[in-house]
């Protein structure tokens, strides 16, 4: 006869706060996507929730993290050119050129409350680094659009991941549109460069400079561990945390 | 010079901002809420006028940083214009000074049309850091002990 004493030391840490059991639970309930590294007896467990943006390696992927909006205003906040991701107010991201960062209260946002748009045109892009693994393979998925704002006209984007590059286009009637697109890219270093950049110029009739928005940019994975879901892996958890 | 919103100045809301003239300055010093905190300038820029030779640029500063903007014709449908700024991060201690100055190029300064500035908004947010937000980790330690 075998019995088995398990032993249970669990601890989540939600950075940058911490957390409180039921909201570890709601946050379980909502989890799908599981990892588990096991070493000896010692088990690493890494959940993810249903959303999808949250494997994510990239940080501020959908602009949500820059500086405040004017309530009352329609007309965006103008972020100049900044030549490091440190130390720009679009958190992460260096910018060329002059973007302007739109909130959805007042312009079409693809998603959240943030995105950004090219407004300076042909050149004007945003790009972002972030640590990967060389040899492995990643895809990065984003969001091209037009803010309802009047921008009318063909925009042709230019999206960089790593060593790879293609270009998109997108036909802008001006009301408000998004389409997902999706590059894949195989790291060849431990840095990959992701970034965007407008090679059209584009003016509404009244002379406004306009041009594509960008937002929801995730990068992920595409093979590996990451992508395996361990649904037993997943039950035996929620058996154990119902036995707590 | 503080300034009202009348038919050739155009403000946000129609209300009221102050004009940086020549050698024009305002300061206000911000005490840091924590460590690690990044803050983030948020203003309304307009010009001063509409039949000048050159709109003077404005300043803004703050320790380890200095950003110069000039006004942006047509980059909004307004007569004036909100630009967001990095302004940096500083320990807790020290009480930081942030400064906005009129910088004009040109030496006939009757020609220059001063800037206005209105609606300051400073943000701060912490240093992301990777699962920032929608993602934790849980690390779980299993010992089972068979007899």
């Amino acid at each position: 006869m075998v019995s088995i004493f398990l032993f249970l030391y669990i601890y989540g840490h939600f950075s940058p706060k911490s957390v409180n059991n039921i909201q570890f639970l709601e946050d379980l309930n909502f989890a799908f996507h599981i990892i588990t590294n096991c070493y000896f007896s010692s088990c690493e467990v890494t959940l993810f929730n249903l959303d999808g943006y949250t494997d994510n390696l990239l940080l501020n992927g959908g602009f949500e993290f820059g500086p405040e909006f004017l309530s009352n205003s329609t007309e965006g906040v103008l972020l100049d050119s900044a030549p490091t991701p440190v130390l720009s107010p679009l958190r992460q991201w260096s910018i060329s050129g002059t973007v302007k960062y739109i909130d959805s209260k007042h312009y079409f946002v693809p998603e959240g409350n943030a995105a950004v748009e090219f407004v300076s045109g042909v050149s004007t892009g945003i790009q972002a680094a972030t640590t990967v693994e060389a040899g492995s393979k990643y895809s990065l998925d984003f969001t091209l659009g037009d803010a309802n704002d009047s921008c009318r006209g063909n925009f042709l984007v230019g999206a960089q991941a790593g060593s790879t590059a293609q270009n998109f286009t997108l036909q802008s009637n001006g009301t408000g549109s998004a389409k997902n697109f999706s590059l894949a890219f195989k790291a060849d270093l431990t840095t990959a460069l992701i970034g965007f950049v407008s090679y059209t110029t584009t003016q509404t009739k009244d002379g406004v400079f306009c041009g594509p928005i960008v937002d929801n940019v995730v990068l992920r994975a595409s093979q590996g561990m990451k992508s395996k879901i361990k649904w037993e892996a997943f039950i035996f958890l929620l058996f154990l945390v119902g036995i707590l | 010079m503080y300034v009202t919103a009348n038919q050739t100045v155009a403000l946000p809301g129609n209300g009221h901002a102050i004009q940086l003239g020549e050698d024009g300055k305002i300061n206000q010093t911000i005490n840091p809420v924590a460590d690690y905190v990044h803050y983030l300038l948020t203003f309304t820029l307009a010009p001063g006028g509409q039949n000048c030779s050159t709109n003077a640029n404005v300043s803004v500063s703050a320790p380890d940083s200095n950003s110069i903007l000039s006004f942006k014709q047509n980059f909004g449908k307004e007569k004036w214009q909100t630009y967001g700024l990095y302004l940096g991060s500083w320990e807790q201690q020290e009480p930081v000074n942030l400064i906005l100055e009129s910088q004009s190029t040109e030496s006939d300064a009757k020609s220059t049309c001063w800037p206005l500035i209105d609606k300051l908004l400073l943000k701060s947010i912490e240093t992301l850091v990777p699962g920032d937000g929608k993602h934790f980790s849980l690390s779980l330690h299993l010992w089972a002990f068979f007899s």
